[in-house]
């Protein structure tokens, strides 16, 4: 059984206009998927799905069980949502808030979220951080404490929009290298090829709300013709 | 907003809802008095400035935050100024302006600066001394609603995010030139405000999303920040006792 499945999930905006019209595909556990689209082609409204923000209507299982309100806060502890914009992410005073602020919704005793906070800023490299404001942190901090307040929850699935957007190549390649050392399946939507082709085993490319090919990222990524009929190739 | 306290004491380091319940009764008893009641108000001011000095609160900070004052004298004083004279018994002459003002005018408007000082002196000590976040962890445990403490704390944490947006969308403004007339110019301005609040909307919208992600239901989890100590709730009755007293005196 996969770990997270999503069959013929369709979506409208309010306004009518279609954002997602039938997508299909699962992830595994330890899977690394790059989901792959152009602005506009429904990944972010798709995210949004994956943890019951945005209702799926059953479309949407993890581990086999559709997301359903009685469901809701342990599928929110299995898929780990980190935003494009770590200022969306990051609302607490003190990162240490900020990263406690999960954990504390489950109801977890206040031993037990200090460890557990000390633990996932130790895995991303923010220990000693803790009573620093978020909005303080340079970019690429906030990133790994956007991260950190996902791993706290011990997050099966781990779901990120545009993860490399707005770093330097430094900073970059240091969160690249961190992505990579961590054990969870992901989701990672993006149209950095590059990130892709480095992280990801499979791929799966969304345009106009639909997905229009999956498969092995080293067979999808060289088919130039299909980048270019995407747009996510510029030649 | 706040600065790190350094040196402890007790009464800084006392519980935060202790110091909530000692900031509203004194507000509460500085509102209260009446018109000219100068001694009361010179008492209320000696208790905050004891209790401010025993808390190492530094006088430069809680007077920095009194500029926050500049448009409460500024209209108190368009107000004394215009307010007629009633008759010779309300007349008083005021030296280096040269003019006769209504006595009752000035009493009243002086009341309400003095009310306004010691009010805002009060909330900047336990700021000082308590940090946004710990005030925020007071005011939900004291029952305050949660909608309410969850407006006030994410108004403040994304002041800076807002101010900083603004700043660049006047950087950017100016770096395409500044139209030449004024009404050219207020156009702009309105449609920034315009666009800065469709962005804060939809930053709203985001940011929401985010707090649903990790479990949000509606309060605002932070861990414990202080402890009620016995010690605590003597001070504190001490202090809200003495405010009562002088107000009612």
């Amino acid at each position: 059984m996969p770990l997270l499945e999503i069959r013929d999930l369709t979506y409208t905006y309010p306004t009518g206009i279609p954002a997602l019209r039938g997508v299909s595909f699962a992830i595994d556990a330890g899977d690394a998927v790059g989901l792959l689209g152009p602005n506009g082609a429904g990944k972010s409204t798709l995210i949004l799905h994956l943890n019951g923000i945005l209702p799926s209507e059953g479309r949407v299982r993890v581990h086999g069980e559709p997301i359903t309100k009685a469901n809701l806060v342990q599928v929110r502890r299995s898929v780990g949502l980190v935003f494009q914009n770590p200022d969306d992410q990051l609302f607490m005073p003190t990162v240490f808030d900020d990263v406690a602020f999960g954990p504390l919704n489950l109801g977890l005793g206040e031993t037990e979220v200090r460890e557990r906070v000390a633990r996932a800023l130790e895995a991303v490299g923010m220990a000693g951080l803790e009573d620093r404001p978020p909005y303080h942190l340079s970019t690429g901090q906030k990133k790994r404490v956007a991260l950190a307040t996902v791993l706290v929850l011990d997050a099966e699935i781990l779901v990120l929009d545009e993860p490399t957007s707005g770093l330097d190549p430094r900073g970059r390649r240091e969160f690249m290298n961190l992505l990579k050392e961590l054990p969870c399946a992901k989701l990672v939507a993006t149209h950095d090829l590059a990130l892709a082709a480095e992280l990801c085993t499979r791929v799966v490319i969304l345009d106009e709300g639909m997905v229009v090919a999956q498969g092995p990222a080293e067979e999808i990524l060289c088919d130039t013709a299909l980048l270019e009929a995407h747009g996510l190739s510029g030649r | 907003m706040t600065r790190p306290p350094s040196r402890p004491s007790l009464v800084r380091d006392m519980d935060v809802r202790a110091k909530l319940v000692c900031m509203f009764t004194y507000v509460l008893c500085v509102v209260l008095l009446p018109t000219g009641a100068w001694a009361r108000f010179g008492a209320l001011a000696v208790l905050l400035g004891c209790t401010g000095a025993a808390a190492r609160v530094p006088a430069s900070f809680v007077l920095s935050r009194l500029g926050l004052l500049l448009p409460v004298i500024v209209l108190a004083t368009a107000s004394a100024w215009l307010s007629p004279v009633l008759g010779p018994s309300d007349a008083v002459w005021v030296p280096g302006i040269e003019r006769m003002l209504s006595g009752h005018a000035l009493a009243r408007y002086g009341s309400v600066l003095a009310g306004a000082a010691l009010s805002l002196a009060c909330v900047a000590s336990v700021l000082y001394t308590s940090g946004f976040e710990s005030l925020v962890w007071g005011l939900g445990r004291l029952g305050v609603p949660r909608v309410l403490v969850a407006l006030v704390f994410l108004s403040v944490r994304y002041l800076d995010v807002l101010t900083d947006e603004a700043r660049r969308m006047v950087r950017a403004r100016d770096s395409r030139g500044r139209p030449p007339r004024v009404a050219a110019r207020a156009r702009v301005a309105g449609a920034m405000v315009g666009s800065l609040f469709i962005r804060s909307t939809e930053r709203a919208e985001r940011v929401g999303h985010a707090m649903s992600a990790r479990g949000y239901t509606g309060d605002l989890p932070l861990v414990r920040r202080s402890s009620l100590a016995a010690a605590h709730v003597a001070w504190a009755t001490a202090f809200c006792a003495i405010s009562v007293a002088v107000t009612w005196m």
